[in-house]
């Protein structure tokens, strides 16, 4: 995938081991393959949905994108820059522009800071107040819906949505331009995560931010995305715009996936119900990751790697195809 | 009709330093055989504590059950006496918690842990113990299975300690079974498994109160549908009924929030505000505040349910009954 300048991410070939270490001398026994060979790109004010079930990788992939692991191998280029090529002491800058929203605001979220503490400190750390910092932090709580009254407040103070509001401001208080929403409503109840969802549209719009979105929660990907990105064991296995993705997946597993997934008051077909779990992460199946619980298995998924097919802008990696 | 379980007018109170509050009130429905009725709420409406309630689990102090009558079979579960109830629990109402990590003993083997629940309520020897256990998770379609037996449950999947304790809750053939949020823990995949499962419930007769803050969960599983908010009843309903023509503006709302993936995108309708804490409820309907229909009356009385026939009511001064 060649880096075009409206890309504002290009992964290539991306790669996150863990290694697992055993015994008293913590000998290395073998890789937890977390991200293998994931590639990857996003376009500015682009909001790119990643789902996929627990353990397949997707909170590790977001965690190197924002160099908060290492990867083994492949490229991150942020901007046209490779993020890999940084020393630790350069990274600063690049880092005021990506930052993240996680899962749960509680643990986020330092219970003996204050809310001003909380929504200033990257401002402080860069050196990038203006004027006074009362006011500079009222400014980013009003984007956010929260009042002045909320700045010598402590998190606990908070209910769970307007912690998340929190968050919010503290991620856009640096002016980033690609955002990392890890699970930012799964905590959250429906009508307060309905209230957030809207939150996070109208900043993308009023600061042409981008979001790596991620979620396991189709219905809300499916809402908010532009593309989706699904993710099995490690690999990307179907890309393309959300409507085509959530009306005709392609790869048997996104189209389990989206069976599964309960839609008050349409009636629909038949469920597909996969057997089996997920396979390991330290000894994926050879061949196509998906062929021990695939439903459409061909004996050449259990020999070979599928390789991309594209129709449009949907890619999907699939023997069928 | 028939009725295997029926509550009336229960009422739940908790004592914390902050103040006493009701969790729950004024709660009443009824559960048919081999019915599956969902009850639906945001986090600390109370949908909880009624499921404990019925098995009278609620911790003690501090809570304690004020008024109400739970009839099972006949018999009100609040006036038997203790022995009595442990004969009922795990029996002829089990239960299915929403974390199977922390509700399966770590330091029982799974086979132990299913004999142990089938000795605790039949005469029979370890080894029929042992042959009705296997079947149960067979009948999960847990993998492996007389391997499985001598494992730890922490040695399973969370999809597949999950099927554990259906199987352990389906052990004894019970009459009801209480799921609080069985498939929150796990991923969707997983989850559609587990729906199967709760779904053949309903052909071997037994009835499900399940439990869930997702309207999609509901959907798929119910027969009927109870929506609590702030510790009452607001609205109870047929599965279609409930969908195609909500009555409570709170249940309207709430089905309007859940995000549908489609082209084009209008903003999602939102409910202003916060979910009540239960010692703040304001006075008269409890959804006021957040309510775009409120008036006058709202604030000044308390809505009672009313009928808008075929099973059919809601708690709203809005709603025209027969």
């Amino acid at each position: 995938m060649e880096p075009r300048p409206r890309h504002i991410l290009t992964i290539r070939d991306l790669k996150t081991y863990f290694p697992v270490k055993r015994g008293v001398i913590a000998r290395t026994v073998g890789y937890v393959r977390a991200v293998d060979g994931v590639s990857l790109f996003m376009e500015k004010k682009e909001i790119l949905g990643l789902v996929g079930e627990s353990g397949c990788g997707k909170t590790t992939l977001a965690r190197t994108v924002l160099m908060l692991e290492k990867p083994v191998s492949g490229q991150i280029l942020f901007s046209g820059k490779d993020l890999s090529g940084f020393r630790r002491h350069e990274l600063g800058d690049l880092r005021k522009r990506l930052q993240i929203i996680f899962q749960d605001p509680v643990a986020s979220l330092n219970p003996r800071m204050n809310v001003l503490d909380i929504v200033t400190e990257g401002l402080v750390q860069h050196g990038m107040v203006e004027g006074n910092r009362e006011s500079h932090a009222a400014r980013l709580l009003s984007e956010v819906g929260l009042g002045r009254d909320a700045l010598y407040r402590y998190p606990h103070e908070f209910s769970g949505g307007q912690r998340q509001r929190i968050s919010i401001a503290r991620a856009i208080s640096l002016r980033p331009d690609l955002i990392v929403c890890d699970e930012p409503v799964s905590a959250l109840d429906v009508s307060v995560q309905a209230q957030i969802i809207n939150l996070l549209l109208a900043l993308r719009e009023r600061h042409g931010l981008s979001y790596l979105f991620i979620s396991h929660d189709l219905s809300v990907v499916g809402y908010i995305a532009d593309r989706i990105a699904v993710m099995y064991l490690g690999r990307i296995v179907e890309t393309g715009p959300s409507g085509d993705v959530m009306e005709t997946p392609k790869h048997p597993y996104s189209q389990a996936l989206l069976s599964a997934v309960p839609a008050p008051g349409v009636h629909r077909k038949k469920r597909i119900v996969l057997s089996g779990e997920t396979p390991s992460p330290m000894t994926p199946p050879p061949g196509c990751v998906f062929h021990t619980r695939c439903p459409k298995v061909m004996p050449v998924c259990r020999r070979e790697i599928p390789k991309e097919t594209v129709s449009g802008r949907h890619h999907v990696w699939c023997h069928l195809y | 009709m028939n009725r295997l379980l029926e509550v009336t007018d229960l009422t739940v109170s908790f004592t914390t330093d902050e103040g006493t509050f009701r969790a729950v009130e004024g709660v009443s429905f009824h559960v048919s055989p081999g019915e599956i009725v969902g009850l639906v709420g945001e986090s600390g409406c109370g949908k909880s504590v009624t499921a404990l309630s019925l098995l009278r689990l609620v911790p003690s102090p501090p809570g304690r059950i004020e008024s109400g009558r739970i009839l099972f079979k006949d018999e009100d579960l609040l006036r038997v006496g203790v022995k009595r109830m442990q004969e009922i629990r795990g029996n002829e109402i089990s239960m299915i918690f929403q974390e199977p990590t922390s509700a399966l003993s770590p330091l029982h083997r799974i086979g132990h842990q299913l004999v142990e629940a089938v000795q605790l309520h039949r005469a029979v020897s370890k080894k029929t113990a042992w042959d009705m256990a296997e079947a149960a998770l067979k009948k999960v379609s847990l993998p492996d299975v007389s391997q499985k037996m001598f494992a730890y449950p922490h040695a399973l999947s969370g999809g597949m300690q999950q099927r554990v304790m259906i199987a352990m809750a389906l052990l004894l053939n019970p009459d009801l079974v209480i799921a609080d949020e069985p498939t929150t823990a796990l991923d969707v995949t997983v989850q559609a498994q587990i729906f199967e499962q709760l779904l053949q419930m309903r052909e071997i007769s037994t009835a499900v109160l399940l439990i869930t803050h997702d309207m999609g969960i509901i959907w798929e599983t119910c027969d009927r549908v109870l929506v609590m908010y702030a510790a009452r009843v607001v609205e109870e309903a047929g599965k279609d009924a409930l969908f195609k023509n909500p009555a409570h503006p709170y249940t309207r709302a709430l089905l309007a929030s859940i995000p549908r993936p489609v082209r084009n995108k209008s903003r999602l309708q939102v409910i202003s505000g916060q979910v009540p804490s239960p010692l703040h409820f304001l006075s008269g309907c409890r959804f006021r505040d957040r309510c775009a229909f409120a008036h006058d009356r709202c604030a000044r009385e308390v809505p009672e349910l009313r009928n808008l026939g075929g099973g059919h009511r809601a708690a709203c001064f809005l709603v025209k009954g027969v």
